[in-house]
């Protein structure tokens, strides 16, 4: 199946007249994101896990009230479309997208009643879940493992993951890129990535290209009047053919495992 | 789908949400404040229920309110009075009863020679009387032999005493004297125009009859309509039949004739089984209506005074037919005076307050049971927001369950309220079978329309509660975030 989102810019997003965020391509009206990876990149607070949720249906304006002058089609369908409710987005969210969020949360039930509530896809996984273990009383590392085991579903063609890595350790990392890889040989299409460590590795890999540059401008407002603006920018680069880009990740922490085994940790460990 | 496989799971997830230690107990709290007040609530309008369903079936079973005695002056008035009103009475579905009259306290009334009411056809005027007189039980004490077993027939010369249980002796005889000088009157006035021989044969059947005439004493443990406790005794007027026979019978013999009535030493006469019978000239008729026995009070028989009445605020009271009880009224303003115009006031205040008690126990049950029933629902719901919505946006980012979610938190109120309604309902209809008053299910309807409307407004309400997560603004992220 194919995926795709489209994107007419500029894109707003407002909070009941006292604070708004608006995104614009620097190079062109429109953007377009299709089959491969996209790494957002940009500063803490720049705008990318807002732009996410507005494009993962969680957050923004949908259905014919919209006041967008821009808009968000996924596989055609626009989010401000005349017959587009909350229903709809609900459906898309639940069908066809992945959401990681930056951090883990659960419901106040088992790890197993999580999977269920949250996923329940696979009836054999059940069993791999613990139906005493409650995870709101695991570490955060633990947290964030057990979430990825819940939420990350191959048969969802668009994943968002932001911020997925922190807290993890070098095995669950590795785990972490083989689902990627696994999932995108199987029915993963899109996938929408935020980390800030691995900024440096993605603008120096050759498989990724530059997509585009969102201009992001924050205005907080009181009282009608604008008294904060802040403008900030948001790199999107793009790798159409990941397969190669996962498996060097794998192999980097697979040495980064083994040297760990024989001595002192490397300075850089995603390098 | 509505019911999916996990649907339970979900609910259970809701209530235990719901139940963490962090909210328990204001969220119990909560609940049973809300049940204590609508269960106290439903009681309170169970038993005040349960009260006038109560009264209100006294009132309309009793007999006594069916029947009215009017007087008539005159034996001019007493035709005027059948001529003028017999048919109007008809429109309002009331009778004039033909076989009885009061007078001097004493009701008369036509006693059926065979045992219970087969002789009157189905009269329901008459079947009334005798039911409120009680004369279906002592008239078997008249009659010694029925018709079909003989051509002559014994009967005990008694009248029955009928409000006489605490009275002096002495009042009890001045009462036997009087009656005694009253068949005396009245005898002579059916001898009227007889003479000659037929005349010694009445006077001789006159005197055997009245002055061996005994009072029968009250039955043990029986109380007399205290609506119709007035009456003193009741006098066969099957006595006056026979001397009516004896005036009119000019077809037998003199010697025959005065071995008609014969009385014999045990109290009993044995006589014509005809002799007992309505004379033919009355038959029909008001008994007796042609002779000067005044005041004398006629019964009107009202089957249709008082009727249950469905009411569309879903309840029954008790339909008063006010333009017959006006109509009598008029009537008595006319000289028609009532034998117990009290009566008539007595039942209009009674409705009246019945039907109040109705009216305003159904308004204060469905204001206070509505406001509750939407109100508290509606707390519950917005608790269940402000404490879940983190959860639930966090559950909304991954499964379409928002359908689910409005029905869990829709249902919870409405299962309470269900509780508490159906418990006490089934309560109730257990206690009066156990007691055998049979079911009032009009309750069943009050019951559930609250019920029902209170579901129905409480469900634009719920959805109004969780509105954030079903508007055109996905606010899902900040929700999460607990903003």
């Amino acid at each position: 199946m194919e995926c795709n989102f489209k994107i007419t810019f500029p894109l707003i997003l407002d909070n009941d007249d006292s604070f708004s965020i608006e995104f614009v391509s620097t190079k062109s009206d429109s953007l377009e994101f299709k089959e491969g990876i996209y790494y957002l990149c940009g500063d803490n607070g720049s705008g990318k896990t807002t732009f996410l949720n507005i494009l993962a249906l969680i957050a923004g304006n949908i259905g014919k009230k919209a006041i967008n002058k821009g808009s968000i089609s996924f596989n055609g369908e626009a989010y401000n479309g005349d017959s587009f409710n909350y229903v709809r987005a609900a459906e898309i969210r639940e069908n066809s997208f992945c959401i990681f969020p930056q951090k883990a949360f659960f419901l106040p039930i088992s790890t197993r009643d999580n999977y269920i509530i949250l996923n329940g896809t696979e009836k054999y996984r059940e069993e791999s879940f613990s139906s005493q273990e409650s995870p709101d009383l695991l570490s955060g590392g633990q947290q964030q493992k057990i979430l990825m085991d819940i939420v990350l579903d191959d048969k969802k063609p668009v994943w968002f993951l932001d911020e997925p890595l922190t807290n993890m350790d070098a095995e669950r990392r590795h785990f972490f890129w083989m689902t990627l890889d696994k999932a995108h040989m199987k029915g993963l299409h899109i996938i929408f990535f935020i980390d800030h460590w691995l900024d440096r590795v993605i603008i120096k890999d050759e498989d990724f290209q530059h997509h585009g540059t969102l201009g992001v401008t924050m205005k907080r407002c009181r009282k009608g009047k604008y008294f904060d603006i802040e403008s900030q920018e948001i790199e999107i680069f793009k790798n159409s053919s990941p397969h190669h880009f996962f498996s060097r990740q794998t192999l980097n922490i697979e040495k980064e495992i083994s040297m760990k085994k024989k001595g002192p940790m490397p300075h850089d460990m995603y390098v | 789908m509505l019911f999916f496989k996990d649907f339970r799971k979900l609910l259970i997830v809701c209530l235990k949400m719901l139940f963490r230690k962090t909210t328990r107990k204001r969220f119990i709290f909560l609940v049973v404040a809300f049940m204590l007040m609508m269960g106290f609530n439903t009681y309170s309008y169970v038993m005040r229920f349960h009260k006038t369903e109560i009264q209100k079936r006294d009132v309309l079973n009793e007999r006594a309110f069916k029947l009215f005695f009017l007087r008539t002056r005159t034996t001019a008035d007493c035709a005027r009075f059948f001529f003028q009103h017999e048919k109007r009475l008809l429109d309002y579905g009331a009778e004039i009863v033909k076989e009885a009259f009061i007078y001097q306290n004493n009701l008369y009334i036509h006693f059926p020679p065979s045992p219970e009411g087969q002789i009157n056809d189905g009269n329901r005027a008459l079947d009334l009387l005798y039911d409120l007189f009680n004369i279906k039980k002592i008239g078997g004490a008249l009659f010694l032999k029925t018709r079909d077993m003989d051509y002559e027939i014994k009967i005990r010369a008694n009248y029955f005493d009928h409000n006489g249980a605490w009275l002096s002796d002495d009042i009890i005889r001045v009462r036997h004297k009087t009656l005694r000088q009253d068949l005396i009157d009245i005898a002579d006035m059916i001898r009227e125009g007889l003479g000659g021989q037929r005349l010694e044969v009445y006077n001789s059947v006159k005197k055997t009859i009245i002055d061996n005439i005994k009072r029968i004493p009250l039955e043990e443990n029986y109380e007399p309509n205290p609506y119709l406790s007035r009456v003193e005794n009741l006098i066969p007027m099957n006595f006056l039949y026979i001397l009516t026979h004896i005036t009119n019978d000019n077809t037998t013999d003199i010697m025959d004739l005065g071995e008609s009535v014969r009385y014999e030493g045990d109290n009993t006469i044995e006589t014509l089984a005809s002799y007992t019978d309505i004379p033919p000239q009355y038959m029909g008729k008001l008994l007796y209506y042609d002779m000067d026995i005044y005041p004398r009070y006629i019964p009107v028989y009202t089957p249709n005074l008082l009727k249950p009445r469905w009411n569309w605020l879903l309840y029954e009271d008790i339909d008063f037919q006010s333009d017959l009880m006006d109509y009598i009224e008029q009537l008595h303003f006319k000289g028609n005076y009532m034998f117990s115009y009290e009566k008539s006031h007595i039942i209009e205040d009674k409705v009246k307050k019945i039907n109040d008690d109705i009216y305003s126990n159904h308004i204060f049950f469905y204001l206070t049971d509505l406001s509750i029933g939407i109100a508290f629902p509606f707390m519950i719901s917005l608790f269940a927001f402000i404490h879940l919505k983190t959860e639930i946006s966090f559950l909304l980012m991954f499964k379409n369950r928002i359908s689910e979610l409005l029905f869990i938190f829709w249902l919870l109120p409405v299962f309470l309220m269900l509780i508490v309604k159906g418990g006490i309902l089934t309560g109730y209809l257990i206690y009066l079978l156990s007691l055998g008053y049979g079911t009032s299910t009009y309750i069943v309807f009050s019951l559930s329309i609250t019920f029902i409307l209170a579901s129905m407004v409480f469900y634009p309400i719920n959805r109004w509660c969780f509105s954030q997560f079903t508007g055109d603004k996905l606010n899902l992220y900040a929700l999460h975030k607990g903003r």
